[in-house]
């Protein structure tokens, strides 16, 4: 079996093993993005599907990698596809910030040593922070911050996402990186 | 010795209480959702329970030396305060061309030996311990089979075999890799797992889901593995695994068949 397949599950004959494999890694997949976007997936309903589809193979096209960026992906891939007009109240950047931020703290893999981060979107001043707990009996918290300085103009939300990340062990950033 | 899995801190009150009241005897622990964590308070908070560690995430066989090299002092920080029973992770993969899969990927038993040797070895001097391998829930049929990719493994490397009992039964479903395969690897270890698992109709599948309770042929798989001696030998350990839809009255019951193994296993004799 084509191991990409579990990437992007396209072309592959029904009633199969190799077929209940790719669509068991969709499945998950589904959930991975949509379990953390209630607003995105209650709109988009049963189109939820298809749109992921969509998505996973944009993302194989491009060698796109869904590690715990992969809801700023999808943001930014949305908000430019025919999908968007499904969304009458637009993207809510936020959810799919919370969403990051929130699948960064939860993977202790990245940027060890680091217990915050800050995802930013520099064109409408946007932040959302997340905290790794100290302790076995705490959860990760995601948190809402006051508007980042930007220089930026932040009066047009519908202008392209600018969406940055920086990591810390207080809420001061010392460098921001582009997500 | 009898454990259950903590992924979470969720379910940790009434994993807790699963020890307190004897139901089980340890906790092992996916210490990777934990890093962050202080570990004198992981003890605390368990206090005094015995605990095991399972990694999941390390991909030991596929991120970057020096990335291992940076995470290795931090796990061995909590090896070193929490005295874990044994250390474990998986002999799979998580990506392709550099890609993450959303779901483990199988090895290549006939191509991937060399790489997961030097591996393993490389992951083991890190840690400075023994690292578990788990069994691979298989789903597709390879030429190469995984029981004789364990003993190669195991053979170069002075590494344990963490026996997860369903997933030999899941793989033997699907691939028809028969659980009587593992049999000369299963005198050189003594630590286990088991778990619940569900059919896929479309395409005839099984998955290691543990969403659900023992199945009757798991069950009946470790009364055959462990009837005789039963989870009573201090050194033995059998982890009942429990992480989607979790039903605690479930779970008891699964840890109340497996205690009373033995006694069941004397009185049929």
């Amino acid at each position: 079996m084509n191991a990409r397949l579990l990437i992007n599950p396209q072309e592959l004959q029904s009633n199969t093993k190799e077929y209940a494999l790719a669509h068991f890694a969709a499945r998950t997949n589904w959930h991975k993005i949509y379990d953390h976007l209630p607003t995105i997936e209650t709109t988009l309903k049963d189109k939820s599907s298809d749109v992921l589809r969509e998505f996973l193979k944009h993302c194989d096209t491009s060698n796109i990698a869904l590690d715990w960026t992969r809801h700023i992906h999808f943001a930014r891939w949305l908000e430019h596809s025919n999908h968007a007009k499904l969304l009458p109240n637009g993207l809510d950047r936020v959810e799919f910030m919370a969403a990051t931020a929130s699948a960064w703290a939860h993977d202790n893999f990245v940027n060890l040593g680091f217990s915050r981060v800050i995802i930013v979107d520099k064109s409408t001043n946007l932040a959302v922070g997340a905290i790794r707990p100290s302790s076995i009996n705490e959860f990760v918290r995601v948190v809402r911050l006051s508007a980042h300085e930007s220089n930026e103009p932040n009066d047009t939300v519908a202008q392209t996402a600018k969406f940055e990340y920086g990591t810390s062990n207080s809420w001061e950033i010392k460098e921001w990186i582009k997500l | 010795m009898l454990g259950v899995n903590l992924t979470s801190p969720t379910y940790l009150e009434q994993i807790c209480d699963l020890t307190a009241t004897g139901s089980a005897d340890y906790v092992e622990i996916l210490i990777d959702n934990f890093l962050s964590c202080d570990a004198e308070d992981l003890c605390d908070v368990l206090n005094g329970t015995p605990v095991a560690f399972h990694i999941m995430n390390s991909k030991f066989l596929e991120r970057d030396i020096s990335d291992l090299r940076d995470v290795a002092p931090i796990i061995k920080r909590f090896i070193s305060v929490c005295n874990p029973i044994y250390v474990s992770d998986h002999a799979a993969l998580f990506s392709v061309d550099g890609l993450p899969t959303p779901i483990l990927r199988e090895l290549d038993y006939a191509k991937d030996g060399e790489h997961v040797i030097n591996r393993v070895a490389t992951w083991q001097d890190l840690l400075e311990t023994k690292v578990y391998l788990e069994n691979f829930p298989s789903i597709l049929s390879q030429e190469s089979g995984q029981p004789e990719f364990f003993s190669e493994i195991i053979s170069s490397t002075n590494c344990g075999l963490l026996f997860d009992a369903s997933n030999a039964l899941v793989a033997e479903m699907n691939t028809g890799t028969a659980v009587k395969r593992w049999e000369t690897l299963l005198s050189h270890t003594s630590h286990f797992h088991s778990g619940g698992f569900s059919h896929i109709p479309e395409g005839d599948v099984w998955i290691d889901s543990h969403d659900q309770h023992l199945a009757t042929s798991t069950r009946d798989y470790l009364q055959l593995l462990l009837g005789a001696q039963g989870i009573a030998s201090s050194s033995t350990t059998l982890t009942i695994e429990f992480d989607h839809n979790i039903d605690f009255d479930l779970w008891k019951s699964d840890l109340q068949y497996v205690r009373t193994m033995a006694i069941r296993d004397h009185r049929s004799a």
